[in-house]
């Protein structure tokens, strides 16, 4: 009995490999995020192309249950309408596409296109304008959104997001997905990629040098919005919510100014008063600035 | 009753074979215990309850293996081998079985 | 606070995996050293995986012997396996779970031959098999064999 016996082995060394659980572990974490990061953009990527193929009816019908049709003889809306008609140029909208402008007592200094062709014009946008030259400007530039189908693009990017982050943690994508389609933003806060943003631009101005026969007056938005920025300073609060959802206003005047001298559109001209039905919501809150002067 | 998992009793005779014996029983485990587990499962460790409850039901296989070889006339049982398989969601079966034999 | 509520599940998770990564550290560390003393105890229960005894010439008298022990991964633990099942490879986080699950368990049938008098344990077998439950990671492994105890 006595000449067997059990050696006693290094059993650990053998059969656990375990020396470092926490690196390993952080090593893979790493590593799936960044799968995660990579399948995200992928699919954001995906449906922003292939949002662009959805027929406009169907952005059309998701707007309706955002927007409701405006009484087409309401005032402003009715102006609003008819310039924003009168900025779609001899070569008109793509078959199928419709415009519908919206316009808010919100006192916020903005203008937004989203799905379905819907444009919203805000109080606070008329109040920092002082011509109608202005105003086309940032109805042409929000046309111009439409006619490239960005509204539609974001939303497809957004719900791509949200998709994956709900994937990831219920409560994210939730809170992703509220974001996005939220009561707050109703749709209108989509973002749109700087190349968007600079093509608007382009496509806006040159529909305006159309219009009127030159460019003066477009950038005053843009001039007033980075006057109340710079007056803001720093304090991120007050800072208007246009700047926050727009590229740098410098960059955006420097480059509408380069392009005006590339197609020699005149930067001079009479400027076109405001349509009497806008220049009454100035009067009624008696703005009296007179903005970019 | 003498019971070994191999093919003979050392220092004994097989003098009559009887065949295969076997014993089994299906449990399921409380949902309190389920609880009491899933708990575990986040600092990990012996389930001291499982442990329990499934060498208890192991013994009541190899009992009811045993009083099958009683009935039989045998008093061992060689080759004896265990089998747990899970049959549900929260059940499970140990089985047990040996042949039944006659020893001197 | 609404931040904070929208991302409470993962905060959960992390606080989950914290407590499961420390609890299940030390059980490791407690649990080998036990390991260790035992088996230095039970060294001279001589285990054979060979189906008959070395020295077939001594009388002895036979009994069934077995160890079992159930284990349950930690959460910490899961998290990683369910990480290596994505990557592949060794799942390092079960090999130590199992380990000292399988040394319990012979420890265990050793005890059982040592309080029935016995100093070898033939033909031993292992199993393994997962524990059926509702949301409960835990596996069942057992060690039996056939104790001897020498006949004067």
């Amino acid at each position: 009995m006595s000449d067997w016996s059990n050696p006693r082995l290094p059993q650990e060394e053998i059969n656990v490999g375990e020396s470092r659980p926490l690196l390993s572990f952080f090593v893979m974490v790493a590593g799936l995020g960044a799968l995660i990061l990579a399948c995200a953009l992928l699919l954001m990527l995906f449906a922003q192309a292939i949002a662009a193929w959805l027929p406009f009816s169907a952005e059309q019908a998701v707007a309706a249950r955002f927007f409701k049709a405006p009484d087409p003889a309401a005032e402003p809306e009715a102006t609003l309408q008819k310039l924003a008609e009168s900025l779609v140029g001899p070569q008109g909208l793509p078959a199928g596409m419709r415009l519908q402008v919206h316009y808010s007592a919100l006192p916020v200094a903005n203008a937004s296109a989203t799905v379905g062709g819907n444009i919203t014009i805000y109080r606070g946008l008329v109040e920092a304008i002082d011509s109608e030259n202005a105003l086309a400007m940032v109805l042409a530039h929000e046309i111009a959104h439409i006619r490239h189908r960005d509204p539609v693009r974001s939303l497809g990017r957004g719900m791509a997001l949200a998709v994956v982050m709900s994937a990831v943690s219920a409560g994210a994508g939730s809170a992703a997905a509220d974001w996005l389609l939220g009561s707050a933003g109703k749709l209108t806060v989509l973002r749109f990629s700087r190349t968007q943003e600079a093509r608007a631009d382009a496509d806006a101005l040159a529909a305006v040098a159309q219009r009127y026969g030159h460019v003066a007056g477009a950038g005053t938005f843009f001039q007033e919005m980075q006057r109340r920025a710079s007056e803001a300073g720093r304090a991120a609060e007050s800072v208007p919510v246009f700047m926050r959802t727009h590229p740098a206003t410098d960059d955006r005047l420097y480059r509408m100014e380069l392009l005006a001298a590339e197609r020699r559109w005149a930067t001079e001209g009479p400027l076109t008063p405001l349509p009497p039905a806008l220049q009454a919501i100035r009067d009624a809150r008696g703005v009296k600035v007179q903005p970019g002067g | 009753m003498i019971l070994t998992n191999i093919e003979v009793i050392p220092g004994k005779r097989v003098v009559r074979h009887l065949g295969l014996v076997q014993g089994s029983t299906v449990r399921a485990k409380n949902v309190g215990r389920d609880i009491m587990a899933s708990l575990k499962n986040i600092v990990g460790g012996e389930l001291k309850g499982y442990t329990e409850l499934l060498n208890e039901a192991r013994e009541e296989a190899t009992e009811r293996m045993v009083r099958q070889a009683q009935v039989a006339g045998a008093n061992a049982i060689l080759n004896v081998r265990f089998s747990t398989s899970s049959i549900t969601q929260g059940a499970a079966e140990l089985f047990a079985y040996g042949t039944a034999v006659v020893v001197e | 606070m609404q931040t904070f509520l929208a991302f409470a599940d993962l905060i959960v998770f992390a606080v989950l995996l914290l407590v499961g990564y420390i609890a299940g550290r030390i059980a490791e560390k407690v649990h080998y050293a036990s390991i260790r003393k035992r088996e230095k105890l039970f060294e001279r229960v001589t285990v054979f995986s060979s189906r008959f005894p070395p020295t077939v010439s001594q009388p002895f008298q036979a009994t069934l012997v077995c160890g079992s022990v159930v284990v349950s991964q930690d959460y910490f633990k899961a998290v990683a396996a369910g990480l290596y099942s994505i990557f592949g490879g060794r799942v390092r986080s079960y090999e130590s779970l199992l380990d000292r699950a399988r040394r319990e368990s012979v420890l265990r049938m050793k005890h059982a031959a040592m309080r029935k008098g016995a100093s070898m344990i033939v033909n031993v077998k292992f199993q393994t098999s997962q524990v059926p439950g509702r949301g409960v990671g835990a596996v069942e492994l057992i060690a039996y064999g056939t104790a001897l105890r020498p006949v004067a």
